[in-house]
């Protein structure tokens, strides 16, 4: 698969992923979003983009605790497999590459 | 019920007065039964039949609660019980108890799995809102999510019924 198929809203759950392991599930990956971009995902659209990720094999996902303010519903832990950090990799090497000395000007105001 | 002074064995009835950070009410609750053998010392524990832990506490340190006070705490505290000063702090989970028809919705849409793991951290938010902005605001905080949820979860729903769609009508042509 292109890394170029990598959507934002992707690329930033796999780095939170990376950022939280082992500890990602979908509030502290929502949060993690959020104190960083200063936009926080919905729940669906995380779990709608895991489930995609998943899918193509980018990420593993187990079951965790249930906790008494889950209203007994389990956590679903996520880790990065092998084959996502490389489709990152190469996606944000990709933003490099196409960001790499611009100068700025040129925007209309 | 006195301090110390039940045989062993012997079940106890306390009155309790608890505060419900939810709705931010001082309520009385039904009458806690405890087994009475060790006696009611401070820092001693019980567990009642439902298996709530209960723990009885220093009355100079209830004296110094306030309704005010207890709102910083995130769970059910009983402030005080009532019979015999003897003075009780219990701590149980929070209900979430948020709307039941959201949680259908989410249901409906997404894998079991996922689904409930959803509905799990949105009932997360819902716990910490409700601590923190109470119980209406945070009802209506849940339903904001939720509704902001469905189509994330409906378009992949219609993705990967479109995809099997596609599969299937592939394997019906060879047929």
């Amino acid at each position: 698969m292109s890394a170029i198929e990598l959507t934002t809203l992707e690329q930033h759950l796999l780095l939170a992923i990376i950022g939280l392991h082992p500890n990602a599930y979908g509030v502290s990956i929502q949060e993690h979003i959020k104190d960083r971009t200063g936009r926080e995902p919905t729940t669906g659209s995380v779990y709608a983009s895991l489930d995609r990720l998943e899918e193509k094999g980018f990420v593993k996902s187990r079951q965790g605790e249930a906790t008494p303010e889950r209203g007994g519903k389990r956590k679903l832990y996520f880790t990065i497999t092998a084959r996502g950090q490389h489709t990152l990799r190469q996606s944000l090497q990709a933003i490099d590459a196409l960001s790499h000395g611009l100068r700025w000007k040129g925007a209309a105001i | 019920m006195k301090k110390g002074s039940a045989g062993k064995g012997v079940k106890s009835h306390i009155d309790a007065i608890y505060f419900d950070p939810c709705s931010k009410t001082l309520s009385t609750r039904d009458k806690l039964l405890v087994d009475d053998s060790e006696g009611l010392a401070h820092g001693a524990k019980y567990r009642d039949p439902s298996g709530n832990e209960w723990t009885i506490i220093d009355p100079n340190e209830l004296a110094n609660h306030s309704a005010e006070r207890a709102s910083d705490h995130p769970t059910l505290q009983i402030m005080k019980v009532a019979h015999h000063g003897i003075y009780t702090r219990f701590t149980m989970p929070n209900d979430p108890n948020p709307p039941k028809f959201a949680e259908f919705l989410l249901a409906a849409l997404a894998t079991p799995c996922r689904a409930d793991a959803a509905i799990g951290d949105l009932n997360e938010h819902f716990t910490r809102d409700c601590n923190e902005f109470g119980r209406d605001r945070a009802v209506r905080l849940y339903w904001a999510r939720t509704l902001r949820s469905l189509w994330p979860l409906l378009r992949r729903a219609i993705v990967k019924a479109l995809k099997w769609g596609a599969v299937l009508a592939t394997v019906k042509r060879f047929l």
